[in-house]
């Protein structure tokens, strides 16, 4: 039995690359493995090149597979790009009308998959998740009911391409591929539900949006289960909208919420100004895709770091947080919530498109603490007062017994009041930036892994974490001791990195946009006398372990 | 009116001499007063300009905004809580320029506010630029040959979006605009009150006469349909007349029935009927 195994499904969108692997990934699970997929796609909603990778394995991995051991075209487009991800002795299985003999691969399996989709009258998808599903031993009642749940309208002519595919794999005469698996069904699931789930723990009640790729996932299931659970969620006219909707609702006593991705956050820089300077808790998810500007708008990349950051004029209070693990989607969101409010800070959660719209195998999460800092009020006086708002921690919302909540985007005194005073303005600057030295002491968790001893350290961000561990941990077999400090909260930048870096000799810094930005945003907490290596990988497609084992290969020595 | 032992005073208001929004800022308290609001159910949005400094005149919860950004604003606190009494306000710039985009979307959602904007034709926090409803071709300090664009018409823009209220009054004539404020108040659903106004500072050609002779009165209580309430406008605007009054007003359920959040929002913190979602949706076990 194998370890492991990585399938890639592709061809053009329309013929159903999404589905199949959603069918084979959910009933993987079942059987006890786990799976990691990330799919490229096109905008072009019909007939653009698109494949998903499948790595299934007897371990947890949420990289992308190295290499490529059988690919599923459903087209000729499938063969595009293979060449230097198939693995020496992959398999390809493809329709019997392509032309392979440009193949570099010996092992083709060519079946007929256009002609028995029309003459049966089913997808070519069907057939060819038959032939996979009998390839991979999965269990053909599993399979079924998958098929039946996800699409009860076509079930009948889905099942007969299925029969069909299994029983041409049969004949074949190929040996089957099987999994090692420790058992336990696994759930599937996106880090995009993960979000929406994190943000319902953590009560919120609000959300407003504007669609997005890659966020759009996002905010559709809020948009489905906010109100489910009694709160108000709701599309809106532009991002503006979106981000200044989340601040009145925040204001008015509701955790608040919205999410997008590049453009759509560059939009809403003068909202997040507004909120730090009010004081007024919000969370905001940033799903990065590759830009600037329209940029690629469904590809990876990791490129909004320095606006995140630094995502508004003035000196407002930001806390910016990129989770490393798929169970932080979940985990950070409910985290955002208390912590905006117990620093009256905007905060800002830096997702990663392939974490977020991919679906993997977790085991189970477990709840952080969560608490909150919104309060009810009330004066005891006979006249009615205007609340300290900006002297506390508590947030209290209107309507209140005696009491008037003033929040401004003007500068302000304690209560809200505008004021056109140097000094004033001066100590709540003071005031809104102080707040976040708590941070900077003890940052959200800080995690450092590999060999805490090792003199070359790697310092990732977001899913690069997976690949540099997986690297790490083949290439430490050889001796090499590695340090890992997966960066999970941006701003403030914590003082633990310095700290850690003290004794490094090699500074390894991984991320994926062209310029290097995480390097540029703690390069002054990298002691001086270290090498230091920018490692970034920026073609629209997430980081596998063997970029990282190249460079340590050619690089360092 | 406007005694100074209101419950709605917080302090002194502050204008040039012969601002149109002293008549406003005292008419609305009083409204505010004779329809018997506390300043703790109402909360007052205001976005950037002159016309906004109300925000810290008068004693109520206040959100000030960003500029532009009155209506999304206001919006979220009135869906969250339906229980409070929601007021934006604008000048002419802040609405129409660069917070336009929004008037449409608000005015069909039919959110339950009151949309004040005081139009006094420019620009005057920036001393004197033309606004979107500064007339066509008119002279103005960046265009001493006439103003090329042509202005909004902000009525006959809410209408055809979906305002269930629409009003305009005018500062020559202080007891009606009271009584537009009080139809405003009451109604529920989406309400712009658009009060035609002056600055002497920076616009003084256009006065309390010059209004005067364009004013068309078309009552309190208007029976018209959206056809007849449209035709006024576009009839009014060709004898270049300004109509004031209840232009139109129309009982239609509001976005808050519509997403049946007619109740104040309370976070429950944590929310455990996630963990059924979780389970339900992707058998996943979230631990406690």
């Amino acid at each position: 039995m194998l370890e492991e195994v990585s399938i890639r499904i592709a061809g053009l969108t329309g013929l159903g690359v999404e589905f199949t692997t959603e069918v084979i990934v959910d009933a993987c699970a079942k059987r006890g493995l786990h799976v990691y997929t990330y799919r490229f796609f096109p905008t072009i909603v019909r007939g653009g090149y698109t494949f998903s990778d499948i790595r299934i394995s007897c371990r947890k991995t949420s990289s992308p597979p190295d290499e490529i051991n059988i690919l599923g075209a459903l087209s000729k487009e499938g063969l595009r790009d293979v060449d230097k991800i198939l693995s020496k002795d992959a398999l390809i299985i493809i329709d019997e009308e392509v032309d392979v003999s440009q193949s570099v691969c010996k092992h083709v399996i060519q079946i007929p998959i256009g002609k028995l989709s029309r003459e049966m009258k089913t997808r070519m998808n069907m057939i060819l998740l038959g032939f996979l599903s009998g390839l991979l031993n999965l269990d053909f009642e599993v399979v079924t009911e998958i098929l039946r749940k996800k699409k009860i309208s076509e079930f009948e002519s889905n099942l007969r391409g299925l029969k069909k595919g299994i029983r041409i794999f049969e004949e074949s005469g190929l040996e089957k591929i099987v999994v090692k698996s420790y058992g336990g069904v696994k759930s599937v699931i996106r880090g995009s539900d993960l979000v929406a789930l994190g943000a319902l723990y953590a009560g919120c009640k609000f959300f407003a949006g504007y669609p997005i790729t890659p966020a759009t996932s996002i905010m559709e299931a809020l948009m489905n289960w906010i109100p489910e659970l009694g709160g108000v969620a709701v599309q809106v006219e532009d991002e503006l909208a979106a981000i200044n909707m989340v601040i009145g609702a925040s204001y008015a006593g509701a955790r608040a919420m919205t999410v997008t991705s590049g453009p759509g956050f560059s939009l809403m820089a003068e909202g997040i100004g507004f909120a730090g300077m009010a004081g007024i808790p919000v969370v905001i998810v940033d799903v990065q895709r590759v830009g600037p500007s329209t940029g690629l708008p469904t590809a990876h990349e990791q490129s909004d770091i320095d606006i995140a950051t630094h995502p508004s004029h003035g000196d407002i209070p930001r806390i910016v947080l990129a989770p490393s693990t798929i169970e932080e989607y979940y985990t950070f969101t409910v985290k955002s919530f208390q912590l905006s409010e117990k620093y009256r800070a905007p905060v800002i959660l830096l997702l990663d498109q392939s974490y977020t719209l991919n679906y993997q195998t977790i085991d189970k999460i477990r709840n952080p603490e969560v608490y909150s800092y919104r309060v009810s009020i009330e004066s005891s006086g006979d006249s009615i007062e205007v609340y300290p708002y900006y002297d506390s921690e508590w947030v209290p919302s209107p309507p209140s017994k005696r009491l008037l909540i003033v929040a401004s985007s003007v500068e302000h005194d304690y209560r809200g009041f505008s004021v056109q005073d140097g000094e004033i303005h001066a100590s709540m600057s003071d005031k809104r930036l102080g707040k976040l030295r708590e941070l900077e002491e003890n940052p959200v968790d800080w995690e450092v892994v590999g060999d805490v001893d090792g003199r070359e350290v790697f310092i990732t961000i977001g899913c690069c974490r997976a690949a540099v561990e997986e690297a790490c941990s083949r290439l430490s077999k050889n001796g090499r001791r590695f340090k890992h400090i997966p960066l999970k909260q941006l701003w403030p930048i914590p003082r633990k990195l310095r700290e850690e870096l003290r004794e490094a000799e090699v500074v390894y810094v991984v991320e994926q946009n062209a310029s290097g930005q995480v390097l540029r945003l703690i390069s002054k907490e990298i002691p001086e006398n270290c090498i230091v290596k920018s490692v970034r990988r920026y073609d629209g497609q997430p980081l596998r372990s063997r970029d990282i084992v190249e460079v340590l290969r050619d690089g360092s020595g | 009116m406007g005694q100074a032992s209101s419950v709605f005073d917080r302090s002194k208001p502050k204008w040039c001499p012969g601002c149109g929004n002293f008549v406003v800022y005292s008419c609305l308290k009083d409204a505010l007063e004779e329809l018997g609001y506390r300043p703790e159910e109402i909360v007052v949005v205001c976005g950037i300009g002159c016309a906004t400094f109300i925000w810290s005149y008068l004693n109520t919860n206040s959100l000030k905004a960003l500029h532009g950004r009155v209506l999304p604003a206001a919006t979220g606190v009135k869906l969250v809580k339906p229980s409070l009494k929601v007021l934006a306000v604008s000048g002419d710039g802040d609405a129409y320029s660069i917070g336009c985009g929004h008037l449409t979307h608000t005015a069909r959602r039919n959110i339950d506010l009151t949309y004040i904007v005081i139009d006094n034709g420019i620009f005057g926090n920036t001393r004197g630029q033309p606004s979107p409803t500064t007339p066509y071709l008119s002279p103005t300090k960046i265009s001493p040959r006439g103003w090329p664009e042509k202005p909004v018409d902000p009525l006959l823009l809410v209408a055809v979006s979906g305002a269930t209220f629409i009003a305009q009054g005018y500062v020559g004539n202080p007891s009606s605009l009271r009584e537009i404020f009080k139809k405003a108040l009451k109604h529920r659903g989406f309400s712009l009150v658009n009060i035609v106004s002056v600055c002497p500072t920076f616009n003084p050609k256009r006065t309390i006469t010059t209004i005067k002779e364009k004013i068309l009165d078309v009552g309190l209580d208007s029976q018209r349909d959206l056809d007849e309430a449209v035709k006024l406008l576009l009839e009014a605007r060709k004898a270049g007349k300004i109509p004031v009054g209840v232009i139109y007003s129309r009982d239609e359920p509001t976005y808050n029935d519509l997403l049946n959040a007619n109740s104040d929002q309370k976070s429950i913190v944590p929310d455990l009927r996630v963990l059924e979602i979780a389970l339900r949706e992707f058998g996943l076990e979230i631990e406690c």
